[in-house]
């Protein structure tokens, strides 16, 4: 095989997050941030954002679900995949939760073509935000697993509103009248600022509980990706604060360098995502640095 | 700020790194024990809630003789322990391989012994 089940397994989840996120932003985005009236060339390339972070979505997600099946099941052909898949779908948190935010994701892509876009945002949001109990917080018991999952469900929701507007964001900057434009900047700016303190904080938690020292940051798998999300934030944050503190206050005044320099910010934040993202993915997969000495180990 | 709180308070409880995935925290017959008379059941108890349909749990003799007499079923009420119905024929060590599946999807596997006495 090309890629290893596990990296294939990753990629989907990764891409499944990533659609999720844009599905979710880009319902923000048009329930709170967009300043009326909207043109018919902004809202068909938002339509277009919509439906296409929709099918990633969905496709990758139902890529996962049967490459799980067979990881879980130990599936060897075809006839085995087929028998598992009900009984995942069926008895396993994974397959039940898996389809339920798939349905809620339709229901929100729904509630979003017939304008319902603060609704949709909602039904995006808590799909996006269940993804959080197929996590280590939402399979751990007591106050840590607890405290894990809030912190998961936390940085998706931040993520999702964050990155996930960006490609509506670029739309509206590029489409809208300047003076909209500038409206527009304003708006995102404070919920950009909310989001990044609860990326920090949820990342905060995620290294104390589930990486612990900067030892296991430096000498494991599952560190080094860590630090390559968190380098990758890094620069996330770098070209966010350019864009509110240097290029935003100036499109008020008509500059047209500022909004041209602005959409070339905005589309570097959006590859940085995407690879923040796909990493997030492969990071769920692994042993966090905890816990790797013990698999393997002879009984407890 | 109530996260922030709760970061401090987990700094200050000395919370440690945690187990993220499924390890087994204790067993009945315990690990490595000496029980008189042969159970008829095996509980493992493990760090995370399992996805018990994608487990399995080996339980032999020193002879090799299979002793669970039916697969691994879920405990009402505990969605990380796992229970084994055993039929123990003959005094000696009893071996047990697990394979657990956690509900975050993670695999984990490991053995350990005890000893049935008459």
């Amino acid at each position: 095989m090309l890629l290893d089940d596990a990296v294939l397994r990753a990629i989907m989840r990764g891409l499944h997050i990533t659609g999720s996120f844009v599905l979710f932003g880009n319902c923000v985005l048009q329930g709170w941030l967009l300043p009326a009236p909207v043109k018919p060339w902004v809202q068909a390339r938002l339509r277009v954002i919509s439906q296409g972070s929709f099918a990633v979505l969905f496709i990758a997600g139902i890529c996962w679900f049967v490459l799980q099946t067979v990881d879980m099941s130990g599936a060897q052909d075809a006839g085995d995949i087929w028998q598992a898949l009900p009984v995942v779908a069926g008895s396993t948190r994974f397959g039940g939760l898996l389809i339920g935010r798939l349905v809620g994701f339709t229901l929100a892509a729904l509630a979003l073509w017939l304008g319902w876009r603060r609704g949709a945002a909602v039904l995006a949001g808590a799909a996006l935000a269940a993804e959080g109990w197929l996590g280590h917080g939402g399979a751990m018991p007591g106050p840590v697993g607890t405290l894990l999952l809030g912190s998961a469900v936390l940085h998706l929701l931040s993520g999702g509103v964050w990155l996930g507007s960006l490609p509506g964001l670029w739309v509206g900057l590029r489409g809208l009248d300047m003076a909209q434009a500038a409206v527009l900047a304003r708006r995102f700016s404070p919920l950009g600022v909310v989001c990044v303190i609860g990326l920090l904080l949820s990342a905060s938690v995620q290294y104390l509980i589930l990486i612990g020292s900067p030892a296991a940051l430096l000498n494991s798998g599952y560190g080094q990706l860590a630090l390559l999300k968190m380098s990758l934030l890094l620069g996330l944050l770098a070209l966010a604060a350019v864009n509110r503190y240097h290029l935003a206050p100036r499109l008020p005044m008509g500059d047209e360098l500022a909004r041209r320099l602005l959409l070339r910010s905005v589309v570097a934040e959006m590859a940085l995502g995407l690879l923040a993202v796909l990493a997030a993915g492969q990071l769920l997969q692994l042993a966090p640095p905890a816990m790797a000495a013990m698999l393997g180990q002879s009984g407890g | 700020m109530k996260l922030v709180n709760l970061i401090a308070l987990a700094l200050l409880l000395g919370i440690s790194p945690a187990f993220a995935h499924a390890f087994l925290a204790k067993s009945d017959p315990p690990v490595g024990s000496v029980v008189h008379g042969a159970p008829k059941m095996l509980v493992l108890s493990f760090t995370e809630d399992l996805e018990v349909p994608f487990c399995r749990v080996a339980v032999s003799d020193s002879m090799g003789m299979n002793d669970a007499a039916g697969k691994p079923q879920a405990v009402p009420g505990h969605p990380n322990e796992l229970m084994v119905p055993l039929n123990i024929q003959m005094p000696g060590k009893v071996s047990v391989i697990w394979h657990a599946l956690s509900v975050d999807t993670h695999k984990t596997q490991g053995n350990f012994s005890f000893t049935v006495t008459p």
